[in-house]
């Protein structure tokens, strides 16, 4: 059996890092990057954030949403400084070092039982995950 | 401490004079219980452990070959799987009173250190979902620098790393996407290499962002990061990005001294307008240098441009390939499910309870950057920079064989010292994350100083592991070849 | 007047073939249909933490066959990506499958209809993974999930909207499954969801060009239904759009029981599938000497089989259609028809015969084997046997496994060819029937069948039928 290495400790929240304001406040000092007034443009609106929310399958309270907004707003006008770089006739790089694919023989294995499968599961019945339900058709 | 320092040379070295594997792990099993730093989530079940080591003391006073890393006491970043273990990636969502996820498979590295016959002690801790500068951001608290209590290990392998540095293990594993490896390393005073992307299967290790994501070894000396490497490196079945190039015994770079290589320093790290480099790291880096050159290194200024721009595309990428990597988070086959009557609300309420703050806000911007109509405009703008990134270190290796700079512009901050004040956090990750955008080997190296550790930085072309072991070793040694 | 003349129906299909390898597309579970449930799951399929995707070469070649036969531009290097949404199957939170560059694009299929040649774009076919299986108890608050479905490998085959009129469509989708079934692609299995079709359905008043709003129609797992989601669906548009509505782009599913189609709930709020290059597997990159490898692996497909049974064999475009459909019959036809001069008598007993007894599926096996026929064939072909006996001979063959020549000779069904031994029955039935001979010769001809009747049943079917033809007209002038 695998052990905490300390007793009673329950989670604890660390206060999140503000990415957003953090790289923004980085580039406003005369660092590694020019020193540019960032324009002030509303990139996304609240009801984009709800948007993407939706999306990504989360909620945030109330009062979680203004300042989010104003993140993501932030990090999306930093972000504009790529703007300035020509990209024309560049190849988008997805893997940093050039492959291709090798393929696997097409050999069937069982690597893991039904039990081991569902050995993680909130909730399972008859052999299968159990979600509320989904579709009625 | 009060057990012995050990690095895995002088451990193995033991063993061969009789020093039993039994008593090593139960003295570094005692010092993990011990530990007020923080840096284990999960330790291996005693009994079990000692049981493997008195096998492996067994097969040596047989005569058997026990495996190049034979009792070495090993620590995992808890974002790697082990077979039976939990594994959390420090966040809620895998690990909490309702459930707490247990892997049935082994990473494919941990296969490899098994088979090398290393002993297996725990899980150390991080950033939730390795994103984080500081280890300030798990959901098991921060973790302590043992160089200074006071100050954080760096992050996101800042578990690992004060493992390491507090002598709690004799080496451990990282993860590194934009410099979780190299950065703690910097600021324990330890060695953290970075290897070529693809020359270590990330089988088995939670993506943060696929395309940036390579497990290293975190160590106290060069040559032990040399040895662990020996282990870890080869083309993996389960991992198509895994390269298949040839292994080749990095132990034999080292200790061939600087004569003659070209060691570039690019002109942007050390500009007139790098007010963020503090003068000690400044100076670290510039007595490093006269070493290196008073051993035969030959130094150059090289130029890469586009520098400035790679934050910018890292966080583009790293959080797109992040908020579709971190989908599978959902309630439905593992990790936390909150309660709830209908299915949409199950995947929005598991999410938003497990997944911490900065997780959610790194999700919802990589949602963005996919999202209809902004693709071309952010995602693919960032592919096409970081084409140009990975061509500036092309072009510059045309001139040397390593580049060398510092790892971190500042030594570790304090505790909380940051958490108000982000900005100086995200300067942490300026130096290292052009490394992973390019896929470059990398490492840091203790440099010298006076104070608290530093961390010198040296990358080489694709697969070129050997020249910055090569280099490497010289630092290590103040330059003495 | 029919619909057809103020309306044009407008179909494009994209069809899933599940590929016929042994374990999934990315992962060594295995494929085997009808398992218990989550039994062919691994870790990759599971979407566990830190898992990452491996692909199956054997998937590859079989997109590569599929690509060659519809005539497909293959793209020598393809990207796999990962199309994002949130599904309880789909247990990754995103599909791998292919975007913007999948393996082939620009083919065509040709197919006849009622003797037309209708030539079908195909747009794209790309690789993709499936989801896995949520089933929906009646009445329970909750869904299972069995995931041995995720994982499997499929193409999708999308077509323009080239077809006009339903029987336009279910050609098109026969001779896809003929085809990938002819190349071992697909087993072809609508029941078990083998090969699917979608159907994108729309309707323009004869004579425009602007295409209409289109609905998808889903899962629909036979030809006939699919035929007759068609048919209710265009004239449900029809009448939307005469009486001044409009027409929804939305996904439609089918009620074979009440024959209508219904709106299916949306799966996702959103279709935003964030699609972008899977990180975790390299671009696709064909070898021209594999490509050509398995274009000589390419078998004769059913278009050239019809083609040849007419032109070569000169069989009729209806019977050459039969055989040529089900690789498994073509392959039986084409062994027991070892004399092209007799390839006529061959296909009629493959299609009367044989087909009646034994089916695509089973003809394979079936007791009367290609050596069989090939013999009764040519028993019939040089008159040993009349093809009355020799329907009796294919029982017997059923029964003991003989060959034909051997139970002709052991049981004497010999054809009797002898002139002298047929005059006498001949002569025989003309006299005990002397009545009839006089009505046949005061004009009632009909009555030539009943004295051959007379004679072969007086003969037990062994005379043979020429001989006694042409000594009852001697005999009855």
């Amino acid at each position: 059996m695998w052990t905490r290495p300390w007793k009673r400790r329950t989670w604890r929240p660390t206060r999140a890092c503000d990415l957003v304001l953090a790289i923004v406040r980085f580039y406003e000092k005369p660092c590694i990057a020019d020193l540019r007034d960032l324009p002030e443009v509303v990139l996304i609106t609240n009801e984009e954030v709800l948007k993407i929310a939706q999306l990504a399958h989360l909620s945030f309270e109330a009062d979680e949403l203004e300042g989010l907004r104003n993140d993501l707003n932030s990090i999306l006008e930093y972000v504009e400084a790529l703007n300035e770089v020509d990209t024309e006739g560049v190849e988008a790089t997805s893997h940093p070092v050039s492959t291709t694919m090798r393929l696997r023989e097409d050999v069937a294995e069982s690597r893991l039982t039904s039990n081991e499968v569902l050995s993680n599961a909130p909730a399972k019945a008859e052999g299968q995950f159990q979600v509320p339900k989904v579709v009625a058709s | 401490m009060s057990q012995e320092t050990h690095t895995i040379r002088q451990l193995l070295d033991a063993y061969k004079a009789g020093t039993k594997s039994a008593d090593i792990a139960a003295q570094y099993l005692d010092a993990i219980k011990e530990d007020t730093h923080g840096a284990f989530i999960s330790v291996v079940d005693s009994d079990e452990l000692l049981a493997q080591a008195r096998g492996i003391d067994e097969a040596r006073a047989r005569g058997e070959d026990t495996g190049v890393l034979g009792g070495v006491p090993i620590a995992i970043k808890d974002n790697i799987c082990v077979k039976g273990g939990p594994v959390s990636a420090g966040s809620k969502i895998l690990d909490q009173a309702d459930g707490r996820f247990i892997s049935p498979y082994d990473a494919t590295v941990v296969t490899k250190l098994k088979a090398a016959g290393a002993l297996i002690l725990g899980k150390t801790n991080l950033d939730e979902f390795a994103m984080g500068s500081s280890n300030e951001n798990s959901a098991f608290g921060a973790v302590k620098n043992p160089a200074d209590p006071e100050r954080v290990p760096g992050g996101s392998s800042g578990g690992s790393a004060a493992a390491v540095a507090a002598n709690l293990c004799v080496a451990a594993l990282g993860s590194d996407t934009g410099g979780s490896i190299r950065q703690p390393a910097a600021f324990t005073g330890t060695v953290g290499l970075k290897p070529t992307y693809g020359r270590v299967s990330r089988f088995g290790l939670i993506a943060f962002a696929s395309s940036l994501d390579q497990i290293g070894p975190m160590t106290r000396t060069v040559e032990d990061a040399a040895l662990m490497l020996n282990v870890l490196a080869g083309p993996c079945p389960h991992d198509m990005t895994s390269m298949d190039v040839p292994s080749e015994d990095w132990t034999q770079s080292l200790g061939r001294g600087v004569e003659g290589l070209k060691i570039g320093v690019p002109k942007e790290y050390f500009g007139p307008g790098v007010e963020g480099l503090s003068p000690e790291v400044r100076a670290s880096v510039q007595e490093t240098l006269q070493r290196l050159e008073s051993q035969g290194a030959q130094i150059q200024e090289v130029s890469l441009p586009h520098t400035k721009y790679a934050v910018a595309t890292y966080y583009l990428l790293a959080t797109a390939e992040a908020s579709s990597n971190l989908a599978r988070f959902d309630g439905v086959r593992y990790g936390h499910r909150a309660e709830a009557r209908e299915l949409q609300e199950l995947y929005t309420k598991s999410r938003s309870e497990g997944f911490g703050p900065e997780v959610k806000r790194r999700i919802m911007l990589g949602t963005y950057v996919l999202s209809a109509g902004f693709y071309d405009a952010y995602y693919k703008k960032a592919q096409s920079v970081r084409t140009l990134i990975t061509r500036d270190f092309e072009n510059a290796f045309k001139a040397v064989d390593v580049i060398l700079g510092p790892t971190t512009p500042n030594v570790a901050f304090r505790l909380g010292e940051k958490t108000n004040d982000p900005l100086q956090m995200y300067l942490e990750d300026i130096f290292t994350i052009s490394c992973n955008l390019a896929g470059l080997p990398g490492i840091s190296v203790p440099g010298p100083t006076s104070g608290l550790p530093i961390g010198i930085q040296i990358l080489a072309p694709h697969f070129r592991e050997d020249l910055v072991f090569q280099a490497a070793s010289v630092i290590e040694s103040g330059g003495r070849s | 007047m029919s619909i057809y003349d103020t309306w044009e129906l407008v179909v494009g299909c994209e069809v899933h073939c599940q590929l016929a390898t042994h374990s999934k597309i990315f992962s060594a579970a295995p494929t085997t249909f009808g398992a218990a449930p989550n039994s062919h799951v691994n870790e990759v399929d599971l979407g566990l933490p830190g898992v990452l995707p491996v692909l199956n070469k054997h998937a590859v070649e079989l997109a590569v066959k599929a690509a060659l036969a519809l005539n497909c531009t293959l793209n020598m290097r393809s990207v796999f990506a990962r199309k994002n949404y949130f599904y309880p199957d789909l247990p990754k939170g995103y599909q791998i499958s292919q975007h913007d560059l999948p393996i082939c694009e620009h083919g065509h299929l040709e197919v006849d209809v009622e003797d037309r040649a209708v030539r079908v774009g195909i747009t794209r076919i790309h690789m993709e993974e499936d989801a896995g299986k949520s089933s929906h108890m009646s009445g329970a608050p909750f869904s299972l999930v069995d995931l041995n479905r995720a994982g499997v490998p499929l193409i999708e085959i999308v077509s323009e909207p080239d077809l006009r009129h339903p029987d336009e469509v279910i050609a098109y989708l026969k001779e896809l499954r003929s085809i990938v079934m002819y190349l071992g692609v697909c087993d072809g299995n609508m029941q078990e969801g083998s090969f699917r079709c979608d159907a994108n359905v729309s309707v323009r008043r004869r004579g425009e060009t602007e295409l209409g709003t289109r609905c998808e129609l889903k899962n629909l797992n036979s030809f006939k239904f699919i035929k007759d989601a068609i048919n209710y669906e265009m004239r449900r548009q029809i009448e939307l759009i005469e009486s001044g509505q409009k027409v929804v782009q939305q996904t439609r599913l089918y009620n074979p029981d009440k024959g209508v189609t219904f709106p299916m709930r949306d799966k996702e709020e959103a279709h935003d599938y964030r699609y972008f290059p899977e990180p975790d597997l390299p671009p696709l990159v064909l070898e021209q000497a594999w490509v050509s490898r398995l274009k000589e692996e390419l078998v004769e497909l059913p278009a050239a089989k019809r083609q040849r049974y007419q032109e070569e064999l000169g069989l009729s475009g209806q019977d050459a259609a039969v055989l040529a459909a089900d690789k498994p019959v073509a392959d039986y036809f084409e062994a027991a028809c070892v004399a092209p001069k007799w390839a006529k008598t061959t296909a009629n007993w493959v299609i009367h015969e044989i087909l009646r007894e034994a089916s695509a599926d089973t003809i394979g096996d079936f007791a009367l084997t290609p050596a069989h026929l090939a013999e009764l064939v040519e028993l019939i072909e040089t008159k040993v046997i009349s093809g009355k006996i020799a329907k009796d001979v294919l029982g017997y063959v059923l029964e003991s496994g003989d060959m034909p020549a051997k139970i002709v000779e052991t049981r004497g069904l010999k054809q009797v060819t002898d002139t002298g031994a047929i005059a006498a029955i001949v002569d025989q039935i003309l006299a005990d029937n002397p009545d009839k001979v006089e009505e046949f010769r005061a004009g009632k001809e009909a009555l030539k069948g009943w004295f051959v009747g007379q004679v072969m049943k007086a003969s037990k079917g062994k005379a043979n039928p020429q001989a006694v033809n042409e000594l009852l007209d001697q005999k009855l002038s």
